[in-house]
């Protein structure tokens, strides 16, 4: 379980997370979405002890981040954004090291070290240097070093940046063959990627959470928010104010008009169907209709407005 | 949890293999077994001299280089590379990650004094050598080079530039070097206080076989100071 209250990190003057508090339950696979620089990294490197935090505290799996560091560490397994691996090491080299860094019981090295290369896909580069893997496998390397010690907690900053398609299947992949033992929070700016990954997705932004729900609710908010463009050949005012007496209709707003027509765009409340509505309104005064398109509002969309719009 | 477990010793075994596997290491040891064993060898052909004294003496000159070049990847590779993210992320304390690095590259010069051992045995061979200025001259060397190593480890801490980092560890022994020349210009209540500070005091006392508890203080004082003020700089990181 992973519990945040008004966490937050200033660097100078510029926040860099913002008084963020959630809840991470035990099992869940949670996505942080946000863009560059949201504070996404900043947030995952507090709760790894690696940055303090300005204010605010963290528990991770019941334990105070400042208080029980190093018994915090021991119980998560951390991929960083740039995944950084000893180049002189060979594949098998980098996990019995961290193995031993980690403390493990010696007499558990090589089950541990054959678990993981299984897991992770690793079995073809054992021998291998880590200077001559190829990108997909030095991001395996890194995700079998993060769960080489059977975490409770996984924290993966971007964990498929980088990689081709197929390789971010893979690595999507193997992350929920970990969902049902782990609790893990993963960062990411690829919307499909937590949307087929994440039991639940945080929208952050200028280090603030600005949405939080499951793909599912975000999906449905994305569906409220969907517009419908018509087209008529109709008097602008009076087609304007009969559209938007329409039961379902939240706003009209004209996109453009020429010569005798007109495009309006209507925004529908509660993601209601107003098209038939629209026909018959056009039947009855009869205002040709030239065109009419349905645009639904993607879950990029909706993290486009939230995080584009807003002031820093 | 056994010594070999211990985090200290993980690391500085790690330390230890990463030097071993590093190309650069060998040249710079080579370098320094080659004109080490040319100081102690040309005095005793040419001038039937067996002496260790030819070859202590310049001793501390050669530190100056070959310790900064073996410590300035310590951190500096770390925080090139970003493994010190991940060496910070495990269950470690700061201060075994820098007690790690700093007996791991005190290992490595061990392993290097250990070939110099060559020399006195060779003068076993011609000659009878003062086992006690022998021990109390590999004192002196082992001294400082802890000292240097510690003052390495701490600039190689400061940047993630290894050339920076030899630089800086570079111009702070040299100035320890010198400072003894420098006694000379101070006001003479200063004099004493000033050679103290300076390594050559210390480093000629020991390998003369005068074996004097402060000068092994002032090796081990100078060490843990450099390595604590290593281990404010990892701290000061991650506040800034």
């Amino acid at each position: 379980m992973i519990e945040l209250s008004q966490l937050t990190k200033r660097y100078g003057s510029t926040m860099a997370v913002d008084h963020v508090s959630l809840t991470v339950q035990p099992g869940e696979i949670v996505g942080l979405l946000g863009p560059n620089g949201a504070g996404k990294t900043t947030l995952l490197k507090m709760l790894t002890g690696y940055l303090p935090p300005t204010e605010g505290t963290a528990r991770v799996a019941n334990l105070e981040i400042l208080d029980n560091s190093l018994e915090v560490r021991r119980r998560i397994g951390y991929l960083p954004e740039t995944n950084p691996l000893y180049e002189d090491l060979a594949v098998y080299e980098s996990l019995e090291w961290t193995a031993r860094l980690r403390g493990m019981n010696p007499a558990s090295h090589p089950p541990a070290i054959r678990h993981v290369i299984e897991v992770c896909g690793l079995a073809g580069v054992v021998g291998k240097d880590v200077a001559h893997l190829s990108k997909g496998y030095r991001q395996r390397l890194g995700l079998a070093q993060a769960i080489l010690h059977d975490p409770e907690i996984l924290i993966l900053d971007e964990p498929t940046s980088g990689l081709d398609p197929n390789q971010q299947q893979e690595v999507r992949q193997l992350i929920q063959t970990l969902k049902q033992k782990k609790t893990v929070l993963l960062s990411t700016h690829i919307l499909p990627e937590a949307q087929s990954s994440c039991d639940r997705v945080l929208i952050i932004h200028h280090g603030k959470i600005v949405a939080d729900g499951t793909p599912q609710a975000l999906g449905q908010q994305a569906a409220r928010g969907s517009r419908l463009l018509v087209e008529l050949k109709a008097p602008a005012p009076a087609a304007g104010q009969a559209l938007a007496q329409l039961s379902g209709v939240d706003r009209v707003a004209v996109q453009k008009a020429y010569d005798s027509c007109v495009v309006f765009i209507l925004e529908s409340a509660g993601g209601a169907d107003v098209r038939e509505a629209v026909f018959e309104l056009a039947v009855q005064r009869r205002w040709p209709i030239l065109g009419m398109t349905q645009e639904t509002i993607s879950l990029e969309e909706v993290f486009r407005q939230l995080t584009m719009g807003m002031p820093s | 949890m056994s010594f070999r477990q211990k985090p200290i010793f993980v690391l500085a075994h790690k330390e230890l293999f990463t030097l071993f596997n590093s190309p650069a290491t060998y040249i710079v040891c080579v370098l320094f077994l080659v004109t080490s064993g040319w100081l102690f060898v040309v005095p005793l052909f040419q001038f039937n001299q067996s002496s260790l004294d030819t070859f202590l003496r310049p001793l501390p000159l050669l530190f100056l280089f070959l310790v900064p070049a073996l410590t300035m990847r310590s951190f500096a590779e770390e925080f090139k590379a970003g493994t010190f993210e991940y060496l910070a992320t495990l269950p470690i304390k700061d201060y075994e990650i820098v007690l790690g690095k700093y007996f791991g590259a005190l290992g490595w010069l061990a392993v290097l004094l250990a070939f110099t051992l060559a020399y006195p045995l060779a003068l076993l061979g011609v000659g009878r050598p003062d086992i006690g200025q022998v021990t109390g001259a590999y004192l002196a060397i082992f001294g400082l080079g802890a000292f240097f190593t510690a003052i390495g480890v701490w600039a190689s801490a400061l940047t993630r530039n290894q050339v920076v980092a030899f630089i800086v560890s570079f111009f702070v022994c040299f100035t320890l070097y010198l400072i003894d020349h420098i006694a000379g210009f101070v006001p003479s209540g200063m004099a004493p206080w000033v050679r103290a500070l300076g390594i050559t005091a210390h480093f000629e006392a020991l390998a003369r076989g005068v074996i004097d508890s402060r000068d092994l203080l002032y090796w081990a004082s100078g060490s843990a100071f450099f390595l604590a003020a290593c281990l404010a700089v990892l701290n000061s990181r991650r506040w800034r």
